[in-house]
């Protein structure tokens, strides 16, 4: 056995990796619940296809994996709660990923980055908390680099419109 | 002047904006500002689950790898492969047939023989057949049993239990007759009733009810003989019977197949045999090469 498929390089992987998929998705919309359960499936996926994904691309194969389950989830959540529409507002406020300390900057800065279109909120997420560069969230987010700068422009257009209050 | 923008801001976010762009850029941004929001905003991260805790959930659900899956469903295969290959071998039906107007001879494991009278056919297990000599007839047979155990001939209708011996049997339908040439044997049909026969002595069953024992006029098989003799054989049974000995084929016309013939039917000489039919029943025949037609007259 060599590889993905020795518990010892998996776990490896596991700790280099797990918290930038976490938070790539918690930064498609996903509560850090939703985002751990899904987490986890992706790191099944990938011990079931040991064999076949070699340890460097591992990162890319986790990657896809929470893209599409994420797409997955928000189908299945779309069908299910369609009676909950009108507290869409809501929800998507709690769903906030980014439990930041609770204070009026943070209060106002998440409900700016609320404010955002999801495209933009997304890729606004993944540079900001996420440290990804446009290079490589134009390639998990299967898009161009241009497409990125535009929606973090938007994103920043948006952010300094709020005129948030600056902490001392 | 959007996508200059976009570039800008993308330059600017990874500081390799130039003196002029920032001066461009300043007029649509306070870039102070977003500077200093932006650098707030690094203070904070997302939440996050302690690695520990995660790993803790997602290892129980690592089955130890699936290799060992394919070797449980290749191991699987393997024993199912044996298991039948050893059913084959072992208990593997042996099927011996004789064509129609032709007769043929079969000597067994047990040194037992058999002459398949025309479109018969004897089914046994040739594994282990010396042991448990059991064969399955369809249509006429003479068997010439070597000593041994016991040597079971069983049929729809019934069964014979040989004592070492040579021995007729003709089975259709719901009759069956047996010959006892040599020796005895038992016969014994499907209530479980026995009759049984010695040397020149044969016997009739029709709808399992046992006619009396008759006396052979000879301790030849009646098939290898010049006749065969027929009790109450129903009509379409009987045609069957003629096309079994002869290659032609027998047309019944207008005859009420209802019927039934006794009599005998000749062998070796399809015209005497045809014409002996149509004087019992009172037919009149037309024959033609490959076919005869039979009718009332």
């Amino acid at each position: 056995m060599s590889g993905l498929c020795d518990k010892h390089v998996f776990r490896a992987t596991f700790s280099e990796t797990q918290l930038s998929v976490q938070r790539f998705l918690q930064s498609r919309g996903l509560s850090l619940d939703d985002a751990c359960d899904l987490l986890q499936d992706c790191f099944i996926k990938l011990w079931n296809n040991c064999k076949k994904v070699e340890p460097a691309k591992a990162k890319a194969f986790l990657f896809t994996a929470a893209r599409n389950l994420s797409i997955d989830h928000y189908r299945k959540a779309k069908s299910q709660l369609k009676y909950q529409q009108q507290n869409r507002q809501d929800n998507e406020i709690k769903d906030g990923q980014y439990f930041l300390e609770m204070d009026e900057f943070k209060a106002q800065l998440e409900k700016a980055i609320d404010g955002m279109t999801p495209a933009s909120k997304e890729v606004f997420l993944m540079n900001r908390f996420n440290n990804m560069t446009y290079k490589s969230i134009a390639q998990h987010l299967d898009i161009s680099v241009k497409a990125v700068e535009k929606r973090m422009h938007k994103a920043l257009k948006h952010l300094h419109s709020q005129k948030i209050n600056l902490k001392r | 002047m959007d996508n200059i923008e976009d570039r800008l801001l993308a330059k600017w976010l990874d500081g390799s904006i130039t003196q002029d762009e920032k001066v461009s850029l300043s007029e649509a941004y306070d870039l102070d500002y977003l500077e200093k929001l932006l650098g707030q905003q690094n203070q904070f991260q997302l939440a996050e689950k302690p690695e520990s805790e995660l790993w803790d959930n997602l290892e129980p659900q690592l089955n130890p790898k699936s290799s060992s899956r394919k070797w449980m469903i290749y191991l699987a295969l393997a024993a199912l492969i044996a298991t039948l290959s050893f059913w084959l071998i072992n208990f593997k039906s042996t099927a011996i047939k004789s064509k129609q107007a032709q007769n043929k001879t079969y000597l067994l494991a047990d040194n037992s023989e058999v002459i398949l009278s025309p479109n018969s056919q004897i089914v046994f297990q040739q594994n282990g057949f010396s042991k448990k000599r059991t064969v399955e007839l369809s249509g006429q047979a003479l068997f010439k049993v070597q000593k041994g155990g016991s040597f079971i001939v069983s049929m729809p209708q019934g069964k014979v239990h040989v004592l070492g011996t040579s021995f007729e049997i003709w089975e259709k339908g719901n009759q069956m007759k047996v010959n006892c040439l040599s020796g005895k044997v038992a016969v014994i049909n499907n209530q479980g009733k026995k009759v049984e026969l010695t040397k020149s002595e044969g016997v009739f069953l029709n709808n399992q009810s046992f006619s009396a024992v008759n006396t052979l006029d000879n301790l030849t098989a009646e098939f290898l003989s010049d006749k065969v003799k027929y009790q109450q054989i129903g009509m379409a049974q009987f045609k069957e019977e003629i096309e079994r000995f002869y290659e032609k084929e027998i047309v019944l016309k207008d005859v009420d197949l209802e019927k039934s013939f006794s009599g005998v039917l000749v062998l070796n000489d399809f015209d005497k045999a045809i014409s002996y039919i149509a004087q019992t029943m009172n037919w009149k025949y037309e024959l033609f090469e490959q076919k005869v037609i039979l009718s009332p007259k």
